[in-house]
């Protein structure tokens, strides 16, 4: 419900689509991101202060090199 | 591609419903080679070879823990059984009984992408774990002895690499299979989706994505079941696999739909 309410969408920064609607924020000692177990994606570092996530399951991740997955 | 392309229908169905769908897969694919890894109950293995048809019993719990299915015992029992003395084998196809094949030339389009890719295993979302949330990589990236064996075998650099694929569709090359084959009775019984392309690329295959190469495997999904109607219509549409479909008793409509 909290999630519902104050969730952003998170998305692919290779297809743009949304990956989970989420809630980020640090408690004890790790950052949470509520919502992100919703899908299996990979993480790593886009600048020195943010993270992005990627679908792993490229069926879903429509891009150029993949003209066979529907953009819908 | 006759004898050079092994298919291992993994199965714990009675002796009826593999006879089904043993049935369905001769007649899609005359030419291809079936074989059947039976993980149920014994007597209706026992049923089966009384119909002649060319199978191994497994007899191992974690091929019936879901969720934690373990392919060790199965790819010990497939090298040995019909690969080791077969040096004609190039490609060995690990099909769950519910990954239904739709087109006769299904050999062809895997070995296909398997030339393209240069790759020692092909899977569905195959590839590196590492930096993802996949709940099977973080149940075992601490599990003593799958990285106790792992440092034991791997030919890589980077002894932590983990990797992971959606279980049905798992197709390996020969000098890959062999590979596996020759290390996997030591393995600890750990999750087949991790298991299987951790340890190929740790012996120094690589392993791709069949998402990567193509729609070969689009109609592969994790759930829901498929209805005969769904069936039809992926075969209508000329797709090639379609996961899950259980109905063994519903192949022979299936194959009789245009």
């Amino acid at each position: 419900m909290i999630r519902r309410l104050l969730g952003r969408p998170v998305r692919c920064s290779e297809c743009g689509r949304t990956l989970f609607r989420g809630i980020a924020f640090v408690w004890r000692g790790k950052v949470r991101v509520v919502g992100a177990g919703s899908q299996t994606i990979r993480v790593s570092f886009d600048d020195v202060n943010v993270v992005h996530f990627r679908h792993v399951h490229l069926e879903q991740c429509p891009t150029p090199d993949r003209p066979w997955v529907s953009p819908s | 591609m006759g004898q050079s392309f092994l298919t291992a229908i993994l199965t714990h169905r009675d002796a009826r419903g593999v006879e089904q769908q043993l049935a369905y897969l001769r007649s899609l694919a005359p030419g291809s080679r079936f074989v059947v890894v039976h993980g149920g109950e014994r007597e209706e293995f026992e049923r089966l070879g009384a119909s002649g048809a060319d199978a191994v019993f497994v007899d191992d719990p974690r091929l019936r823990t879901y969720g934690n299915i373990s392919l060790n015992e199965v790819v010990a029992s497939v090298h040995e059984r019909w690969v080791a003395g077969r040096p004609e084998v190039e490609l060995v196809l690990f099909l769950e009984f519910d990954l239904l094949i739709l087109r006769p030339d299904f050999e062809e389009s895997l070995a296909g992408l398997v030339a393209r890719s240069g790759a020692g295993m092909l899977g569905k979302a195959a590839g590196p774990r590492n930096d993802t949330n996949w709940p099977h990589y973080l149940r075992h990236r601490r599990d003593d002895a799958l990285n106790g064996f792992v440092e034991r075998v791997s030919t890589r650099e980077d002894r932590a690499a983990r990797l992971g694929c959606f279980g049905p569709g798992m197709l390996f090359r020969r000098d890959a299979f062999d590979a596996l084959a020759s290390v996997i009775r030591d393995a600890p019984p750990i999750m087949q989706e991790v298991m299987m392309p951790t340890l190929v690329h740790h012996l120094g295959f690589a392993v791709a994505d069949v998402n990567e190469l193509g729609d070969l495997y689009a109609g592969i999904r994790w759930r829901p079941e498929l209805e005969l109607d769904e069936a039809i219509e992926a075969k209508r549409a000329g797709r090639t696999f379609v996961h899950p479909f259980k109905r063994m008793d519903l192949l022979e409509a299936l194959a009789g739909a245009a």
